[in-house]
């Protein structure tokens, strides 16, 4: 979409999980109930009363420290997962890249695994098909190409991830922390090809710790903290900010 | 109107698009629909990369599932046919019209029961729902069923009297299309239900064995009289397999009430297995 307008709002969301991993009907937790009868509902507010609006063509970075809720906001963006309170709207084709090689079959070869990658993204059938010479030729696999994935080390399955995750066309890309991989000339390589997206117009929004790449990628930046939106605005000031906090720590 | 300029959006009580948020259960099918249809394309490669991926590293691959229920097979016309002699014609026949569907059913069920769990990131990672992997966790055992299918051909050089070509055989795909609806319905329990409770597997390990003996798949319907014979009736295995070998080995429709009672189980099963889903779709992408 070139044409300008609102592709991202969130109003009021929160999202709250059970931090108690186990059902409360397990037979040993049965058993520890008949002594301690009253039970500690434990609430974890992974996001907070969050509230925001982002534009077609906004490159927005997601700045906080592990744990503040990035990926949940980004789950969220994608529809993977539905808010306990307010609404996430989105408009467009969202490519939602959380994770690296999604899919990904062991046994089976490098475009065998692009071609399932970029479907569950939600590429279709003839884009996926044009894709894959571009998605191949930015893994750079060499001989690799046509051997099962189960034989690749980890930086050649990173970068066939990455090559997928790069070329899926959509209104607005989510990335999640997965550029911190393979060596220095594959990093440049994303970053040559996050720019190129940038300039297309097309929406991003990056969640990452890499504080120079997302300052040379984004105009805008949102940092969570504990859940809650602790400051929105331009890239540099809201990366500034940040660092400063950072430091303080 | 293209997805590029409609509004999702997403709320504590389920995706909303565009501005159909009417809550009714027709709206409610309608978006499901769409969903289910913009998902398609996943779900088909997904099937198949399942489908592929399973016999990618095997010696013999697709020998596989038409090699399973004929081992089977022939261990029991032995057992039932030597040691414990029974009445029954082209017995071997008979068996496989049993063994073919019971395999789908078993192997889909134990397969799908995990299926959230082995295919987490796709649930927490993409915005595929996890309904998607439900389907094409069945669907690609639907898949080998066909192959399985297959293994009955030679059968009819053996015993080309127990074959019967009739009209009766255009309900076959019908009988298909519950036995895979009760596939689905009983994976969408356990799978929901496995997210939760991860001995779930073991409870349908066990369900397997039991389904397997009160299942006329080595017997005969008619062995059972009276009130047993009443309650296969709520044994949607037990009213599948009997309509496929009364449209197979007697070349007619199978009797009304056994078809319709085929139809209704199955089609519970399924439906249980939806509303549970919907109700715990939720817990389902937040505790994978």
């Amino acid at each position: 979409m070139s044409e300008g307008g609102l592709v991202v709002r969130f109003s009021g969301v929160s999202k709250v999980y059970r931090r108690k991993h186990f059902p409360s009907f397990l037979l040993r937790e049965l058993v520890a109930g008949l002594s301690t009868p009253e039970r500690v509902v434990d609430q974890h507010w992974a996001i907070r009363e969050v509230s925001f609006e982002i534009q077609a063509g906004e490159t927005v970075a997601i700045l906080g420290v592990n744990g503040s809720g990035k990926s949940t906001l980004l789950r969220l963006v994608a529809g993977a997962t539905h808010p306990s309170a307010g609404r996430v709207s989105v408009r467009g084709r969202v490519a939602p890249v959380l994770a690296l090689g999604v899919g990904f079959e062991p046994d089976m070869t490098a475009p065998e695994n692009a071609y399932i990658n970029a479907s569950l993204l939600g590429v279709g059938r003839e884009e996926a098909e044009l894709l894959l010479e571009r998605i191949l030729a930015f893994a750079d696999l060499g001989d690799f190409a046509d051997v099962p994935v189960r034989h690749y080390s980890s930086g050649m399955l990173a970068r066939l991830g990455f090559g997928v995750a790069m070329h899926v066309s959509a209104d607005v890309l989510l990335i999640d922390e997965v550029l911190a991989v393979g060596d220095g000339a594959f990093q440049n390589k994303c970053l040559a090809r996050m720019r190129e997206l940038r300039d297309e117009g097309r929406t991003l929004l990056f969640a990452t710790h890499e504080l120079g790449m997302a300052r040379e990628l984004c105009s805008r930046a949102l940092w969570i903290k504990n859940g809650e939106l602790a400051l929105d605005g331009p890239c540099a000031d809201v990366v500034d900010a940040y660092q400063t906090a950072l430091e303080m720590r | 109107m293209t997805s590029a300029s409609v509004w999702r959006h997403r709320t504590p009580r389920g995706t909303i698009v565009g501005d159909d948020d009417a809550p009714s259960t027709q709206a409610e099918l309608r978006r499901f629909v769409e969903e289910l249809s913009s998902n398609l394309h996943a779900l088909e490669v997904f099937t198949l990369g399942r489908f592929r991926a399973t016999y990618r590293a095997q010696a013999l691959g697709l020998l596989w599932p038409m090699a399973n229920p004929t081992i089977l097979m022939i261990v029991m016309s032995v057992v039932f046919g030597v040691v414990f002699p029974s009445s029954i014609p082209a017995y071997p026949v008979f068996l496989m019209l049993g063994l073919v569907p019971w395999h789908f059913l078993s192997h889909a069920w134990t397969d799908g029961t995990t299926c959230f769990l082995h295919h987490a990131e796709i649930i927490k990672r993409t915005s595929v729902p996890a309904y998607v992997v439900v389907i094409g966790t069945v669907f690609s055992h639907v898949l080998n069923m066909g192959f399985a299918a297959l293994s009955i051909v030679p059968l009819i050089a053996f015993y080309p009297e127990a074959f019967h070509v009739s009209a009766a055989l255009l309900l076959l795909p019908v009988v298909v299309v519950l036995l895979v609806a009760l596939g689905l319905g009983l994976v969408l329990l356990s799978a929901v239900l496995n997210v939760v409770y991860r001995d779930v597997g073991y409870v349908v390990n066990s369900a397997l064995v039991v389904l397997f003996w009160v299942t006329p798949i080595v017997y005969p319907m008619g062995k059972l009289a009276g009130l047993s014979h009443k309650a296969m009736l709520l044994n949607p295995m037990a009213t599948l397999i009997q309509c496929v070998r009364v449209i197979v080995l007697e070349g007619a429709m199978p009797p009304p009430a056994i078809l319709g009672a085929a139809a209704v189980s199955s089609l519970a099963v399924l439906i249980s297995g939806a509303l549970l889903y919907r109700r715990f779709s939720g817990v389902v992408a937040d505790h994978v």
